[in-house]
């Protein structure tokens, strides 16, 4: 029976490579919550990003700590890890953390640390329904109103998210990849990416040229809390008008809180809905007054400024890196091969957002 | 003599076969993957086309490149690697040449992958110029 599965895949899916077998999670399972037995009756890829691979399936549990029936989904690195994210073992504490703080996300159950299911790290959450295509979220049949409604209610998700402080975490419960503590988020973010542009076989001047302006007007030794760090349309599920998960944890990390504002206005991820500022549903007025309700400082627009020339300049270089990924399987080459190409679009929009950050 | 019809032909034959016959007929994830195909090869058209017609203000450019590094300079790439390395070490800061020449970089490559796109801002979407079924 091939029931599972998070809503109709929307975008174009790779070709599915192989899959965690079904035995082996079973039987993993099995350890994991003390059933006595376990049948997976299914199990098919998600739609999602063209990064991680994530599969639902469903499961029953005879006995043990989980019994029942359940959808569930495991979501597994792909065979080409991009290193800059935290990998599983950090984005399944991460989101075992902002799940127990108040965001809505799919609770993690296990984690799967050694790839003992499918030869990589992966982690088990419960399945929840709705659809991330910013095709349908952004130029569907949305109401105006249902739109605003998600935009405050993005905002209101942030603001829970940015109540997690270093101080609110005690050291000892910190997990891993929340260990260092950057002194300057926004240095410590342009150093990042200058790193990442080292990276990349051919040099990118004018992509220096954005980082240079951009450090030349860098906020300095502003706050940090826990971001997301990848917040946008595209990660936000939504069935019914509402948001039901914040998806895809891989970039969390302590930054200034106006990032995620920023990244979620740039311009890059609205869709073509361009007058539509916050993520290509509604104006930005609402997703700070979202910000705000929920208790929220208010949102800095001059620092969310920043942090947008920031957002396309490191798109920029992202588009550069997968586009150099070695594709697997396949069929994975177009997507991210059509994304190198759009690069250039993005490095022109960083150095003419960080020229304009940079005159004030 | 060339066989006829040379590449360029049959890749357009192909895009348009796929945009005015295949594509009408399928629907999910396998239009989708079409929309992706069709896009890819308007791509590599426009790289064929702004392939001859280019070569010269390419060189345009790396003369600039060099101009900037004096005699000896090396090639576009070297040239390349020099002026991102000085720009982040500050060297160029506030110099209106390299930002100029930086720009017309960016234009140069913007004419072969969205030639629109200097003009109206509009980032490409795969699709967003097809007619939904």
């Amino acid at each position: 029976m091939m029931t599972c599965g998070g809503g109709p895949a929307s975008g174009p899916l790779p070709l599915a490579g192989q899959g965690p077998d079904a035995g082996a999670l079973a039987r993993w399972l099995q350890v994991r919550t003390g059933a006595n037995r376990v049948g997976i009756e299914g199990c098919e890829r998600l739609a999602g990003g063209a990064i991680q691979e994530t599969w639902g399936f469903d499961a029953e549990f005879a006995g043990g700590t989980l019994p029942g029936y359940h959808r569930l989904v495991f979501r597994m690195d792909p065979a080409c890890r991009l290193p800059q994210g935290i990998g599983r073992a950090g984005e399944c504490a991460v989101q075992r953390l902002v799940h127990g703080a108040g965001v809505t996300v799919a609770e993690p159950l296990f984690l799967d640390a050694d790839g003992s299911v499918a030869g990589r790290p992966g982690y088990v959450m419960r399945h929840v329904a709705g659809t991330t295509d910013p095709g349908a979220l952004v130029h569907g049949r949305l109401a105006a109103t249902t739109r605003t409604t998600l935009v405050r209610e993005a905002g209101r998700q942030l603001a829970i998210l940015h109540r997690i402080t270093p101080d609110s975490i005690a050291c000892s419960q910190r997990p891993d990849c929340l260990a260092r503590l950057p002194e300057d988020p926004a240095l410590h973010r342009l150093e990042t990416l200058e790193r990442e542009l080292d990276s990349l076989p051919e040099p990118l001047p004018a992509l220096e040229w954005a980082l240079r302006q951009l450090r030349r007007s860098a906020p300095r030794s502003r706050p940090v809390v826990l971001c997301h760090g990848d917040y946008r349309i595209g990660n936000i599920m939504v069935a019914d008008g509402t948001i039901t998960a914040v998806l895809d944890w891989e970039f969390a990390g302590w930054s200034d809180p106006m990032e995620d504002i920023g990244w979620f206005c740039s311009r890059c991820w609205r869709h073509g809905a361009d007058a539509r500022e916050a993520g290509g549903l509604a104006g930005r007025r609402e997703l700070e007054q979202g910000y705000a309700d929920a208790g929220a400082g208010p949102a800095d627009r001059d620092v969310i400024a920043f942090w947008e020339a920031v957002a396309a300049t490191r798109w920029a270089i992202i588009a550069h890196c997968q586009s150099r990924r070695t594709p697997t399987p396949p069929a994975l080459a177009l997507d991210l091969a059509l994304t190198g190409r759009k690069a250039v679009e993005v490095e022109l929009e960083a150095v003419t957002l960080a020229e304009a950050v940079r005159r004030g | 003599m060339a066989d006829h019809p040379d590449g360029r032909t049959l890749l357009e034959a192909a895009l348009l076969a796929l945009r005015d016959d295949v594509l009408p007929g399928l629907e999910g994830r396998r239009r989708d993957t079409c929309v992706l195909v069709i896009a890819a090869l308007a791509g590599a058209l426009r790289d064929l086309d702004a392939s001859a017609a280019q070569s010269g203000r390419g060189e345009v450019l790396r003369e600039r490149l060099a101009a900037l590094y004096g005699a000896g300079a090396a090639g576009r790439a070297d040239l390349e690697r020099c002026l991102a390395h000085d720009i982040r070490a500050g060297r160029f800061d506030d110099d209106e040449a390299v930002r100029s020449l930086l720009l017309d970089q960016l234009h140069e490559r913007l004419a072969v992958t969205n030639p629109d796109f200097v003009e109206t801002g509009i980032f490409s979407r795969p699709g967003s110029d097809l007619t939904d079924p």
